[in-house]
């Protein structure tokens, strides 16, 4: 037998392993599927009540933000993981297994993305039936753009457990990231209502890009195209980068791999 | 040692843990803005049909929900302490009776949500217009509400034994005192159920209280309708949540 595993077979096993903790975790599952249906059913509706004078259906807007917010925020556990791990100082050992670095990121990311994609698939499918859009070529579309979102959001989670070392300001940055890539986006309003300061801002998002993407997808009237796609493959880019550069230098004692 | 020197202690002790971080001070005073001067000020720009400023109506929930993720930093103390560092039978053989250390423990975590949201009650105050006396009452409700929040936590912390579950008790805590809530909208507008629910949330009595303050600029959000029975209730509330905590957390010192 070759001593050494494939890239793939690396990926596989990495993936695997963070859909185990998916299995073991049903409270996570269960807590936020909650959520989502509260935001959707509770908050949307009240508010979409007093929104009448709008032009558009805020429920509908928000019901396509209501499933990338949800996918943005399971993302992020992924680096709570990887906290606990290195708390645990069971990192030590996962980073001294017979492969790359760069690879560990991107098994981990991707881990993090299909454990996220596996979440958000029945609150996709339940979007897009209440507000009457029935293509699954659509739906699976919609899940793919999503899914990358997810891969990127996992990377820069990563990124994060490397940089910080207490615990109690890890669980709060976490938040703070968490809050910040959602509402500087237009996930849950239009960008024209947005602080004039922070729609440039906002509209370089990756979370506003797969918001309209899937929008222009699902619901009818609404359009985009090269420019969010580009954001949104950047920004999965640079932050496979800057996880797998974190976690060499964590290891490596300084130097970028 | 007199009892209330070591219940200091206590406190003292939580509050070096807490503020070690000074970051962490300016994180959730960042994450206040964010939720005031992000959420705040788009959905207020959105809902501008309203014949009050809507902007207004939320700005107290976005104080109120860093005090409950302050609060909440308490119970995350508890639960270290008692499952990750296993120092908690280390501090129960100090020499503080175990009461006054629960007790301590509770109140340290409600002066510590007052002291990280005092920033944002003096922005809530400044929005409002509220005289410096008003202001107090301000104060007093976030201390009364992080009360509240303080129980909860400490209760999740002493049932939870695994960081998953505490994450989920404290999310959906979190969701509870957001959404069946008055924070985003009017109880009139609600359906019966969530009406009902709103009733038994602290949150709710939180904001109404805020929200009737007499200011210079919410006037228009004011119904005149404010009694100290609302107050009472808010504290009854409080109470009992406090209560409840201090039983579950003195139950984990039981062997």
């Amino acid at each position: 037998m070759n001593g050494k595993p494939s890239t793939l077979s690396v990926i596989w096993v990495l993936v695997e392993r963070d859909l185990r903790t998916l299995v073991r975790s049903p409270f996570i599952l269960i807590n936020r599927t909650i959520f989502f249906l509260i935001q959707l059913f509770v908050f949307a509706a009240l508010v979409s009540k007093l929104a009448t004078a709008l032009g558009f259906n805020y429920f509908d807007f928000y019901s396509v933000g209501a499933v990338v917010s949800t996918i943005t925020s399971i993302a992020f556990i992924i680096g709570e993981d990887l906290f606990e791990e290195e708390e645990l100082g069971l990192l030590d050992y996962l980073l001294s297994l017979p492969f790359g670095h760069s690879l560990f990121v991107i098994g981990r990311a991707l881990g993090g993305a299909v454990r996220g994609l596996i979440y958000v698939t029945p609150m996709m499918i339940l979007v897009a039936y209440v507000d009457g859009y029935f293509s699954p070529a659509g739906v699976a579309g919609s899940l793919a753009i999503i899914f990358v979102l997810a891969t990127g959001i996992s990377g820069l989670s990563i990124t994060l457990a490397m940089l910080i070392r207490n615990a109690n300001r890890f669980d709060i940055v976490i938040a703070l990231a968490e809050l910040a890539t959602v509402r500087v986006s237009a996930a849950i309003y239009p960008l024209v209502f947005m602080p004039r300061v922070l729609q440039p801002v906002a509209s370089y998002s990756p979370v506003t890009a797969t918001s309209d993407l899937v929008r222009s997808i699902v619901l009818p009237g609404y359009t985009s195209g090269t420019y969010e796609t580009v954001v949104l493959l950047l920004f999965v880019g640079v932050f496979f980068g800057l996880g797998s550069a974190f976690l060499f230098r964590k290891i490596e004692g300084g130097r970028f791999e | 040692m007199a009892g209330s020197s070591k219940a200091t202690d206590v406190i003292e002790r939580d509050f070096r843990v807490f503020f070690a971080d000074k970051y962490m001070l300016v994180i959730m005073f960042i994450n206040f803005m964010i939720d005031l001067g992000v959420s705040g000020l788009s959905l207020g720009a959105m809902l501008k049909n309203l014949p009050y400023s809507y902007f207004l109506y939320i700005a107290p929930g976005a104080n109120l929900i860093t005090a409950t993720v302050a609060a909440f930093q308490s119970g995350r103390d508890v639960w270290r302490e008692r499952i990750i560092q296993d120092t908690q039978q280390y501090l129960l053989t100090l020499p503080v009776p175990k009461n006054t250390f629960a007790v301590s423990r509770l109140v340290s975590g409600i002066l510590r949500s007052v002291v990280t949201t005092l920033p944002g009650t003096v922005v809530i105050a400044l929005l409002y217009g509220l005289s410096f006396p008003y202001f107090l009452v301000g104060l007093l409700i976030m201390f009364v509400y992080s009360g509240a929040v303080a129980g909860l936590s400490v209760a999740a912390a002493s049932m939870a034994n695994s960081l998953e579950l505490f994450a989920t008790v404290r999310s959906t805590v979190q969701v509870y005192l957001s959404f069946f809530s008055t924070q985003f909208y009017p109880s009139g507008n609600m359906p019966v159920y969530v009406a009902a629910l709103s009733n038994f949330n602290p949150m709710t009595w939180a904001l109404l209280i805020f929200r009737e303050l007499p200011g210079s600029f919410n006037g228009a959000l004011r119904t005149g309708s404010l009694d100290v029975t609302q107050f009472v209730y808010l504290a009854a509330l409080s109470a009992a949540l406090m209560f409840v905590g201090f039983l579950l957390y003195r139950r984990t010192m039981e062997y």
